[in-house]
């Protein structure tokens, strides 16, 4: 026999009670309690921890913390000055007009080499000129730059005067899939980096084509935030061409406007990353994205083929970080020894399961960076 | 289907209004979907399992207690369990879930699926005849002891078929090379399904009761189903027991207002010690035990104190979460921990940790085996044998064996040391002596009780060491560098999430007052200002650890 929910709310008002007892009692009162105290938790926090007005002033770690979900747009508003001198130091960096339009210093009776990528690679550069003398470096990137960025500024270098008689281009893992953007704005939104570069596929004939960026220089970035339509451009493209872009990350809404507002934007912004990397490497590999293993491998073999033209000698650098094994040894390795380029790979070197080999911050060890810089010394000094 | 992900955050909803408008008879049957739909989201093809354990023990229980099952039933379950066969043939859920593509996938027969499906159909058709023949006969002590066989042996061929299979012939091929032997490589790709440990308890111990005749047979399959596959028990506890969760399940069901406001506040607290709090420590603990260099002592003592407090917040705050979603549609669920670390001995711990697991062990292991009824070797050797099985439960690896064997010394050892007091106690005033003890120096007796926590503390953290690692060789090497035999070797653990660090000083001074009050969530009992207040800080924590990348919860694997 069909029997119907029982189900009972028992909150019956009292006789001469105040409203909200009368109405809800003790849980109506919790639920109200819980929502003012939620309120000035918000609002005390949000206080407390608010940022510098001055985008070049450090903030502390907290006042960063409680400020990474603000959208991309919203931070890049903040960091953005009215003049060059009052942009946030990170606006300053990898811009390809600015970093890669120069010739390579002229060092007298030292091996230069000219190296692109990023921190990884500056930190490796540093410890091979300390580790030998008669090294001199001249290093090229930007903060966590993908290798489009890399290969985009080689390219812009490659037709100058002077290039130096070893070219090193450093591929890291965790910047693969940033070779699907078009800046570093969409993937590192808790610390947008302004900078941009073009995104790079494989055309018809199997050639290399780029996708150009709207804004290609700081003073660009600075006139678009200052012209709605400008702005809107460089959106639209982003849009369009970006393949981490995510509309709910990057637009500022009512949600810069409250500590948990913020909280809750980051770690949405977190998962739309994790989930769009996740479906690149399902495997733990790129094996979701071979359009993008497959430019990747034209780009380097363009690197070689347009650095031994020039007369310099090209070397990659594998550089596995923290959670990616041995991905790009799988997928490169073949590749370059069949075309004679060398390389080193960080993961026979230091690997990725050892955490020893880590910074809390993700970076090489100053030890691992010494095996790696002497791996890469072992082969330059093979020829 | 994951607790704290956002398509639970759909389906919790969705699953509840839904309740509340159907009446009674309908309740159960939606509870049975969503059962399938929660579990199904993992891969679909797991479900043949759940349906495997379900119309065996379900068969099982109705022949225990009648000796015969009526026609209609045997044609239900088995199209029940050949229908579940049949989702063998789709190759997997996201095809259904998240490729629309992919869906022609489905219209293509699998060879394992075809397999699956003639398999099922060859065995219910044997099942079948043999129920028939067995059905002719009356039903004796001996005849019942043989069907209690078969679903102990089938419950424990699927669990040590798809969790122990590839540890044990590895094992037996790692002692078979010692020995000079190349063996040949017999490692299965068979993929664990998730909570395959609980589930499978939980339906043996109905069967198990069944025979004993401690538990009534249920005699509706949708009941039976439902107790198996229901939804927020099925993949990591509580284990419930037939006599607990059967009678909630066949019974109208009554939601109280205070019931359900206790349900959401156990959600929100489940939420918070998992999102805020453990998942926030994961990666500072992964740091050192994913390590397979050198580590430094402080990093091992704080990884193995932040891995005591993952696994706690990890597991009990699934519990909560469990208990208060059941609370919602007006069913209680069993308590699974009760303030685990304020316990002074082995064997207050294991009164107070997963209670479920450990009240199970000792029902359906250490008391057959013969409990404490043989003298004091063989109630040593009893308690030794059943941890070291509840060790194994836990995972196919050795290092859960030797915890396990770790928990059984150390419950053994109490038990050896304290056998004298028990005896004297027993042909005294116990009564008398105690409280004498009490009033003379509370303050002292105090003091005592701290440092007795603290040493067991200690002990058990030792405990998760053995738990956590990765390898003998890291036991080895851990254990070696506490004792100060190992190298010098720079920090690699990392911070844990801000989250986590606020939380551990919330949920410690919960824990304490619930422990001084000597009752759970005793801060139900504050004035609704401050319990909003603590509310608030709590989803506030909780939103905070929204951010910490998520980690499945550490008892899945089991």
């Amino acid at each position: 026999m069909p029997q119907s929910s029982s189900s009972t709310f028992s909150s019956e008002p009292a006789p001469g009670a105040g409203r909200l007892r009368g109405l809800h009692g003790p849980v109506a009162r919790t639920l109200v309690w819980t929502a003012i105290s939620l309120a000035v938790i918000d609002g005390l926090i949000g206080l407390a921890f608010r940022m510098p007005a001055d985008p070049r002033a450090d903030a502390s770690a907290l006042q960063r913390y409680f400020d990474y979900g603000r959208s991309i747009e919203g931070k890049l508003r903040r960091m953005v000055g009215r003049t060059p001198a009052q942009d946030a130091a990170i606006v300053a960096t990898g811009w390809l007009s600015e970093e890669c339009d120069v010739d390579t210093r002229e060092s007298p009776g030292k091996l230069v080499f000219d190296i692109y990528g990023m921190s990884f690679t500056n930190q490796i550069a540093a410890r091979m000129e300390a580790s030998d003398p008669r090294l001199a470096s001249q290093r090229f990137g930007g903060p966590a730059a993908p290798p489009s960025h890399s290969y985009a500024c080689f390219a812009r270098r490659v037709g100058r005067r002077h290039l130096a008689p070893v070219q090193i281009i450093g591929v890291l893992a965790s910047s693969v899939p940033r070779m699907q953007t078009l800046s570093g704005l969409t993937t590192s939104f808790e610390v947008p980096e302004p900078f941009t570069y073009p995104r790079y596929s494989l055309g018809s004939a199997g050639r290399l084509q780029a996708e150009m960026p709207a804004i290609t220089s700081r003073s660009e970035l600075r006139a678009a935030l200052a012209d709605p339509p400008l702005w809107q451009a460089f959106v639209a493209q982003l849009r369009h061409d970006d393949g981490f872009y995510a509309e709910d990350v990057f637009r500022a809404d009512i949600f810069d406007h409250s500590v948990l507002g913020r909280l809750l934007r980051r770690a949405w912004g977190q998962r739309t990353i994790r989930n769009r990397t996740d479906a690149l490497r399902p495997q733990q590999d790129f094996a979701g994205a071979p359009d993008l293993v497959a430019t990747l491998r034209a780009m380097l073999l363009d690197f070689s083929e347009q650095a031994r033209t020039a007369g310099s000698r090209p070397v990659v650098i594998l550089l596995e970080d923290r959670g990616y094994g041995r991905t790009l040894a799988a997928m490169l390795t073949e590749t370059l020894r069949e075309n004679s380029i060398d390389f080193v790979a960080t993961s026979a070197i230091v690997p990725t399961s050892d955490s020893a080999n880590f910074l809390p911050d993700g970076h090489f060890t100053p030890p691992a960076n010494e095996k790696i810089a002497a791996a890469v010394l072992a082969v330059l000094g093979r020829r | 289907m994951l607790f704290n992900s956002v398509a639970f955050f759909c389906f919790l909803p969705l699953v509840y209004l839904t309740y509340r408008v159907l009446p009674f008879r309908w309740q159960n049957w939606l509870l049975l979907l969503a059962g399938y739909v929660f579990y199904g989201w993992w891969d679909i093809r797991f479900l043949f399992l759940i349906a495997f354990s379900t119309t065996v023990d379900f068969a099982i229980g109705l022949l225990l207690a009648n000796g015969r099952i009526e026609k209609r039933t045997l044609r239900t379950i088995s199209l029940f369990l050949i229908c579940a066969a049949a989702l063998f043939l789709c190759p997997d859920w996201s095809a259904v879930t998240s490729r629309p593509a992919a869906l022609r996938g489905l219209l293509v027969p699998q060879r394992l699926g075809l397999a699956v499906l003639a398999g099922t159909v060859v065995f219910v058709s044997t099942a079948l005849l043999m129920i028939g023949r067995f059905c002719a006969r009356p039903l004796t002590e001996a005849r019942r002891r043989s069907l209690i066989f078969c679903s102990v042996l089938v419950n424990l061929t699927f669990l040590g078929f798809f969790k122990y299979f590839n540890f044990f012939v590895d094992s037996a091929a790692s002692v078979v090379s010692s020995l000079g032997v190349d063996p040949q490589p017999l490692h299965l790709s068979v993929v664990l399904p998730v909570g395959i440990s609980f589930y499978t308890f939980q339906s043996l111990s109905y069967t198990i009761d069944v025979y004993r005749r401690v538990a009534a047979p249920t005699t509706r399959f949708r009941d039976f189903a439902l107790y198996v596959a229901y939804f927020p028990t099925m993949v990591a506890g509580p284990i419930e027991r037939a006599r607990h969760l059967l009678p909630q399940l066949v019974q109208p069901r009554q939601i109280r207002a205070a019931q359900s406001a206790d349900g959401l506040v156990l959600i929100l607290l489940g939420l918070f010690k998992k999102v805020g709090i453990a998942d926030g420590l994961a990666p500072a603990v992964n740091a050192v035990f994913s390590s397979s260099g050198a580590v430094s002592r402080g990093d091992i003592v704080l990884a193995t104190l932040l891995f005591a407090v993952q696994i706690f917040c990890d597991f009990s705050g699934y519990s909560d979460i469990a208990r208060g979603v059941s609370k919602l549609f007006g069913i209680e669920l069993a308590l699974n921990f009760n303030l685990p670390y304020f316990s002074r001995s082995p064997g207050e711990f294991w009164k107070r940790w997963h209670i479920s697991l450990s009240t199970w062990l000792r029902d359906y292991l250490y008391i057959p085996l013969g409990g404490n009824r043989g003298g004091p070797v063989r109630t040593y050797l009893n308690l030794f044998v059943t941890m070291l099985l509840g060790g194994l439960w836990h995972g196919a690896a050795w290092n859960y064996v030797l915890w396990g064997g770790y928990q059984g010394a150390l419950l053994s050892g109490q038990r050896l040391l304290t056998r004298g007091r028990l005896d004297a106690r027993a042909s005294s005033a116990p009564a008398a002596a105690q409280g004498t003890a009490t009033h003379a120096l509370p303050g002292l007796r105090s003091v005592l009780t701290t440092l007795q926590i603290c040493a067991f503390f200690t002990l058990c953290c030792y405990g998760w060491l053995l738990f956590r690692a990765s390898s003998f060789a890291q036991i080895r090497a851990f254990t070696a560098q506490l004792a100060g035999l190992g190298p010098g070797a720079a920090s690699v653990i990392t911070k844990p999430a801000t989250s986590a660090v606020l939380g551990i000083v919330v949920l410690a001074f919960l824990q304490v007052c619930d422990y001084r009050a000597e009752r759970l969530e005793s801060f139900r009992d504050w004035r609704p200002e401050l319990q909003g207040v603590l509310y608030a800080v709590l989803i506030f924590i909780f939103v905070m650890g929204t951010s910490n990348a998520p980690v499945q919860f550490i008892y899945f694997q089991f």
